[in-house]
């Protein structure tokens, strides 16, 4: 029959088949062992744990979460201290993974698995050398964990040490070096851990501080959307051309400090462009020298780099991906200055 | 002779013809079922030659998995994969297996749910939805039979081609199923020639039968009564199709049987009814009969539904199908012979009853089909 008929049912409503089915409780578990197997392949060893809440039904996700771009762009969570027993201090912050429906581009709702209700996670800031915990919580019905980048022991690396629904781990470790860090789960299938959400940046400033200027964060994503494998919205900050619609407001000859992380997967690359205008470039931001003066700068998939700058004039400017295919499907923004 | 023969190959006497060194491998992934934190694959080789499955992937990454009873599957043998994967609910399943010779053959789940098991309670949900499909509709459609008896005489050529309109249509719509469904089915068994030999033999082989059941010796009655049975038998193997494919496409999640559906495939299939009562208007026909056609026409949508949703093929609903498909037109041929009668049959075209018929037939048959497609 009727492939026309199947497509029309599911525009029907899978859900109400599931309901429906679950309603009237067919679902049986029986399971048939065939006598003889051979296996093939082999699955990923690590960041992978014989109890993955499989197939299981995702909880409804809380309230509908709205990230809100402009405050996130300059949102440095700071933690809080915290006294040991030694009397040593430590900063700690707390992260949290559970489902969320949110919207990554005007009237879109994607499912994701986020971390404290947004994507990316909040931007985690401490101070080179400094004693940092991330205490991070798994809420959502799946194993994750938080893999970091930076200099750390192996246990506190976020791969092997798998956080099952529910449970709690804490990560401890020194902040080395500075620079601008993401930090993203690493359960298998990685492509999925991290295409639903989770992850976010952390920055480690220098012991002794950069120079004053207006600093903001821009992780580079996309939204797989249909889950084909293929980004359907390129964004900064979680919401396609949210930045044309609201653009970032800054003044003639201020100071200005971009940490730029790139976390899009499925595509080999990402970019930015900056209109009308020049910056000087850190890859990493592990060196207090920049390499680069130049308008474009090219990432893959976790690589990242500090951009500084100011605009002579004022005027509205454009700022997107150089590759004219992100820029249009919503990788775009505009930076407003003024007097 | 033979001996000899066999005593040259053999020996290499006579020149063999060389052997590709690239063999046609073929690998279909006929159906994928999912239980928690598990994905069941039912491979069949369709190639010319015995496959080895050497490596796996899912949703584009390397992943482990078992082949039952062998990673090795002989040409045109089966063999099931089963994989401990987390997939994720009403998100895509997508699994590709590798040959040893590097070939890829990919199955999806469009959007996965777990698969229900065998239960009593499932095996009521699949007889009730048959019942809702098939046997409801056609009786719904006997229904009408005292409303047609009822109207005069003359409208009996206007009922007939009525009959034949919506017949036309559900015929084409049966073809065009069969070889949509034979696209998917393995490509070893070569199904849409099946589909053809099936649409052929149905109707080659009524057209014996029938055509001798159906002689013109019989009474009016008589043939307006075997007419009935007939166009019962062609719908009722177009219902064991259409059964199957409905089946199967509940079970993995494809369709959700709706209030809406339900009533658009009542709609639809209580035109096969009216098709079936048609031919007796004009006669006395014993409640026997009438319910015996209305079985043979939609009791089969049962049985289809629960083959196809416990043990679905592409290629049975292909086959059965078009067996459908040719039975309705062999009784779309009975139907214009015996309205032709003594007058030849193209000459009961230019009757105004006849062209209202057969137009509305057709739009009834199309109309209803909307309710059941997107
Ligand atoms: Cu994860």
């Amino acid at each position: 029959m009727k492939k026309s008929r199947r497509d029309f049912l599911k525009i029907a409503g899978v859900t109400g088949m599931t309901t429906g089915l679950a309603a009237i409780g067919i679902f049986g578990n029986q399971t048939v062992r065939a006598e003889s197997s051979t296996p093939i392949g082999s699955t990923p060893a690590h960041g992978l744990h014989a109890g993955h809440a499989a197939g299981v039904k995702a909880p409804q996700s809380q309230a509908p979460h709205v990230i809100d771009p402009t405050s996130f762009l300059t949102n440095f969570e700071q933690g809080k201290f915290v006294t040991l027993e030694n009397g040593e201090s430590v900063r700690e912050f707390n992260l949290v993974s559970y489902p969320s429906l949110i919207e990554v581009a005007s009237g879109v709702k994607f499912p994701a698995w986020t971390l404290n209700g947004t994507v990316p996670g909040p931007t985690l800031r401490c101070i080179e050398g400094e004693t940092v915990r991330i205490r991070f919580r798994n809420g959502d019905a799946h194993p994750h964990t938080i893999h970091l980048h930076g200099i750390h022991p192996a246990r506190m690396d976020g791969v092997f040490e798998t956080v099952e629904p529910g449970q709690e781990y804490v990560y401890e470790f020194t902040a080395q070096p500075f620079g601008v860090f993401p930090y993203h789960c690493h359960i298998m299938p990685l492509t999925k851990h991290i295409s639903k959400g989770l992850y976010g940046t952390l920055i480690v400033d220098p012991k002794t501080a950069r120079q004053a200027a207006r600093e903001m964060v821009m992780l580079m994503n996309g939204f797989d959307v249909d889950f084909d494998g293929e980004n359907e919205f390129y964004t900064v900050n979680g919401i396609a051309n949210y930045y044309t619609d609201y653009p970032i407001q800054i003044k003639v000859n201020e100071p200005v400090r971009v940490y730029l992380v790139n976390m899009t997967e499925f595509d080999k690359i990402n970019s930015l462009h900056l209109h009308a205008n020049m910056f000087w470039y850190y890859p990493n931001g592990t060196i207090l020298t920049p390499t680069e003066y130049t308008d474009t700068v090219m990432l893959c998939q976790g690589q990242r780099g500090i951009l500084e700058f100011s605009y002579k004039y004022p005027g509205r400017y454009l700022f997107h991906a150089h590759q004219s295919e992100f820029a249009e499907l919503g990788w775009t923004g505009i930076i407003e200055v003024s007097e | 002779m033979l001996a000899l023969l066999i005593y040259s190959f053999e020996s290499g006497v006579l020149l063999q013809v060389p052997v590709s060194s690239i063999p046609v491998e073929r690998v279909d992934i006929e159906r994928i079922s999912l239980r928690p934190g598990e994905i069941i694959a039912n491979l069949v080789n369709s190639g010319a030659t015995d496959v080895e499955i050497a490596q796996l992937q899912v949703n584009d990454a390397i992943w482990g998995g078992t082949v039952s009873p062998s990673n090795v599957i002989p040409r045109l043998g089966k063999a099931t994969l089963s994989v401990q994967y987390p997939w994720i609910e009403l998100e895509p399943v997508k699994i590709s297996v590798i040959t040893s010779n590097g070939i890829k053959f990919e199955g999806e789940i469009a959007v996965a749910i777990l698969t229900p098991e065998f239960s009593l309670q499932l095996l009521y949900v699949f007889v009730l939805i048959g019942i809702y499909i098939g046997l409801l509709p056609v009786f719904l459609g006997l229904g009408w039979y005292p409303i047609l008896k009822s109207l005069s005489a003359r409208w009996y050529d206007f009922f007939l081609s009525f009959t034949v309109g919506l017949l036309v249509l559900l015929g084409v719509d049966s073809i065009k199923e069969a070889l949509m469904m034979s696209a998917e089915a393995p490509a070893g068994f070569n199904v849409t020639l099946l589909v053809v030999f099936g649409l052929l033999a149905s109707f080659i082989s009524l057209m014996t039968i029938g055509g001798s059941a159906i002689s013109s010796k019989s009474g009016v009655a008589r043939r307006g009564l075997a007419l009935a049975y007939l166009i019962s038998l062609g719908i009722g193997l177009h219902n064991l199709g259409e059964g199957l494919a409905v089946g199967a496409a509940y079970a993995v999640g494809e369709i959700a049987l709706g209030a809406f559906l339900i009533i658009g495939f009542m709609t639809h299939n209580t035109t096969e009814g009216i098709a079936i009562v048609s031919p007796l208007s004009s006669e006395k026909t014993s409640l026997k009969h009438i319910l015996a056609v209305g079985l043979i026409a939609g009791a089969p949508t049962i049985p289809g539904a629960l083959l196809g949703g416990f043990s679905f093929s592409n290629l049975w609903a292909s086959l059965f199908l078009a067996i459908g498909a040719g039975a309705i037109f062999q009784v779309v041929f009975e139907v214009l012979r015996y309205m032709a009668d003594s007058r030849g049959v193209l000459s009961i075209f230019g009757d105004l009853r006849v062209f209202l018929g057969l137009t509305l037939g057709m739009l009834a048959m199309y109309s209803t089909s909307l309710l059941v497609t997107a």
